[in-house]
């Protein structure tokens, strides 16, 4: 197996006996952060996510990330069910995930024998049982990950129970620290990084071992948030300091600090499996960092310098490096392919399309002339000189175009209204064949990332019809 | 490090279950995990049957909090990009950004940009007047123009 393992995904589960659990995976991730739910909370709207990721979103525009109703985070109430899913299923995927693996494989192979049996040990399943042999061991284990001593440490269970596993192959560097750690745990470890190198596992392990309280949790009051614009900034830092964070930075610096210690806080209120104060203040140090030290609207240039030193990238080891490596294969590969296909267009397909039709043309409202207005065809004798060929080709030879045989009908400039569409008169039998779009029905070239992409202003700048188009809300077609 | 990890994730994830409106995503090197590129194909049947386009994407440090960077580097000839920087007026990337986004979907959305348009705001006056003139044929003759001229052929 290789290394990318290391990061858990829905993928996992492709090509393998249970592609059908990736769907089922997914829909056990925060759509925020694709991880699973971590301290899952319902919204008014009825989404789902993280306290933690919610409560950044709220902060970052008011709405829900899904269907961008307007929303508050005290609003908020905890999803025990999803909690307990998340973590049965968390509890019960290796087991699942590695049956699956093998019997995606051969059934009959022989080799896997051996080093199942090896796990047996104590346990006392039959030995022809294709269930898997460490299933007991994870019953007692999602036991306790109900009763909140432990989470997210499939991988690295994985890996010690892995025969095959080699110590020495299985280490990385941190991106941030660059400490060398076992890859099963670097994606763990990169939410308490702090930069800070660390010596032994002990500390990356802080998160994926019982935390057993060093001082008393903190009480489950959450903090409300504040409303800045009536706090100068004297209050403001005095505010920080009596809840114990770092005062000093820029008033907008030590407002977004603010924000985020009240996020953390309160998703740790939220929490079955809290947090210490300790953890959290490392937790709220790990997330300035990443913010680019005060100067968090300058895209990527702290996490770039992180990035830059001998560490990481340099060892041909890590698993950064092999995402990146198979990333070029694949390209290779798909181009190779796409070449080939693009070397013999199909012409029955062109002849049998009708040409491209607009829908309508935009309907611009107010078209705004900045400073440096891009003019394609200025002073492009070539491109003129195909654009009047074209047209005089169109009004000379009437349907020679097929989609023109006629002067194109100006849309009517009826309505500003955004995507209001020009349905206009049926031009020919081909047109007819394929009714107008609605622009109100998103593209079939869409694939919607999420049912509610607002395609709906768009406007279609020329008839697609080589695909049926699937509205997404009602699930039917028309073609 | 929570875009960090998502974009490892979104690593892993294009290479399992590739887009197919790309031909490449990924960071531009190994150590820039904040600066991807992507290569996107034309859309069959439309004037931009045939086009490669490089895209520069920049991923704030608080994303998924915020959107992505997107820009064209070799020049293509729609209502709603800008020609000669390459900048983009889609919504999705500006006020109606949300964090469940991902680079890939991300850029499907631009990729579906290509065969509709965004009627409120032409970044491209002159190809964006032809179609509001209703002149398709001499629109299309000029987006096919530029697709074929002005096509990436590198990665
Ligand atoms: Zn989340
Ligand atoms: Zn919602
Ligand atoms: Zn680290």
């Amino acid at each position: 197996m290789s290394k990318l393992h290391a990061v858990e995904d829905p993928t996992d589960w492709l090509n393998t006996s249970l592609s059908c659990f990736e769907p089922l995976e997914a829909a056990l991730r925060c759509q925020v952060c694709k991880e699973f739910y971590d301290t899952p909370m319902i919204t008014t709207c009825s989404h789902t996510f993280c306290s933690l990721c919610i409560r950044r979103c709220f902060n970052s525009d008011g709405k829900c990330p899904t269907c961008r109703t307007s929303d508050q985070a005290d609003k908020l109430r905890r999803n025990w069910v999803v909690q307990e899913l998340v973590d049965t299923f968390k509890a019960a995927r290796p087991a699942a995930l590695k049956l699956a693996q093998t019997k995606a494989g051969s059934e009959d192979d022989e080799a896997e024998r051996p080093k199942r049996k090896r796990k047996l040990e104590d346990t006392d399943i039959e030995e022809d049982s294709f269930e898997d042999t460490r299933r007991p061991r994870r019953t007692r284990r999602s036991r306790s990950v109900a009763h909140g001593t432990s989470q997210e440490e499939p991988i690295e269970l994985d890996d010690s129970g892995d025969g095959d596993y080699d110590p020495e192959e299985g280490t990385t560097l941190c991106p941030i620290c660059k400490s060398r750690m076992k890859v099963g745990l670097v994606y763990a470890h990169l939410d308490l990084c702090d930069g800070k190198p660390v010596n032994n596992n002990g500390a990356t392990r802080a998160r994926t071992q019982p935390s057993k309280p060093k001082e008393p949790l903190p009480p489950a009051a959450r903090l409300p948030q504040l409303n800045y614009s009536l706090l100068k900034d004297n209050a403001l830092k005095k505010k920080l300091q009596d809840l114990g964070i770092a005062a000093h930075g820029s008033r907008a610096l030590i407002i977004r600090r603010h924000t985020e210690w009240v996020n953390l806080w309160n998703s740790n209120c939220d929490s079955s499996r809290p947090r210490t104060k300790r953890e959290l203040l490392r937790e709220l140090d790990s997330w300035e960092r990443s913010q680019g030290a005060g100067a968090s609207t300058v895209p990527s240039a702290v996490m770039k310098k992180d990035f830059d030193g001998e560490g990481w990238a340099a060892s041909n080891k890590d698993q950064f490096d092999e995402l990146i490596a198979n990333a070029r294969r694949n390209r290779a590969r798909k181009e190779a392919k796409t070449e080939e296909r693009e070397e013999k267009p199909n012409e029955d397909q062109i002849d049998s399309m009708p040409t491209h039709q607009p829908e309508q043309a935009p309907s611009i409202s107010t078209p705004v002339r900045h400073d440096e207005i891009p003019n394609p065809y200025e002073g492009n004798e070539k491109a003129l000189s195909i654009v009047r060929e074209k047209v005089d080709e169109a009004n000379s030879h009437g349907r020679r175009l097929r989609s023109s045989g006629q002067p194109i009908p100006a849309p009517p400039r009826d309505e500003e209204r955004p995507g209001s569409i020009n349905e206009g008169p049926p031009l020919d039998e081909e047109v007819d064949a394929n009714p107008p779009i609605s622009s109100q029905q998103p593209s079939s070239q869409f694939v919607p990332i999420s049912p509610n992409v607002d395609m709906s202003r768009k406007a279609h700048m020329f008839r697609l019809p080589e695909d049926p188009i699937i509205d997404t809300d009602g699930g039917t077609s028309v073609s | 490090m929570a875009s960090t990890k998502r974009l490892l994730k979104e690593l892993q994830d294009y290479q399992r279950d590739p887009n197919d409106a790309l031909t490449e995503l990924g960071p531009v090197s190994d150590d820039e995990l904040m600066h991807w590129t992507a290569v996107m194909k034309g859309v069959n049947g439309s004037p931009y049957e045939g086009g490669r386009w490089k895209l520069d994407i920049r991923v704030p440090s608080n994303y998924p909090l915020a959107p992505p960077e997107i820009k064209f580097i070799n020049r293509i000839c729609h209502p709603n990009v800008n020609f000669k920087t390459g900048e983009i007026c889609l919504d999705l990337l500006k006020n109606n950004w949300s964090a469940i986004y991902t680079l890939s979907a991300t850029l499907t959305a631009v990729h579906q940009l290509l065969t509709s348009a965004e009627p409120d705001s032409p970044l491209n006056i002159d190809i964006a007047a032809l179609f509001r003139q209703g002149d398709i044929v001499g629109a299309e003759a000029l987006i096919r123009f530029y697709t074929e001229s002005e096509r990436w052929e590198g990665r």
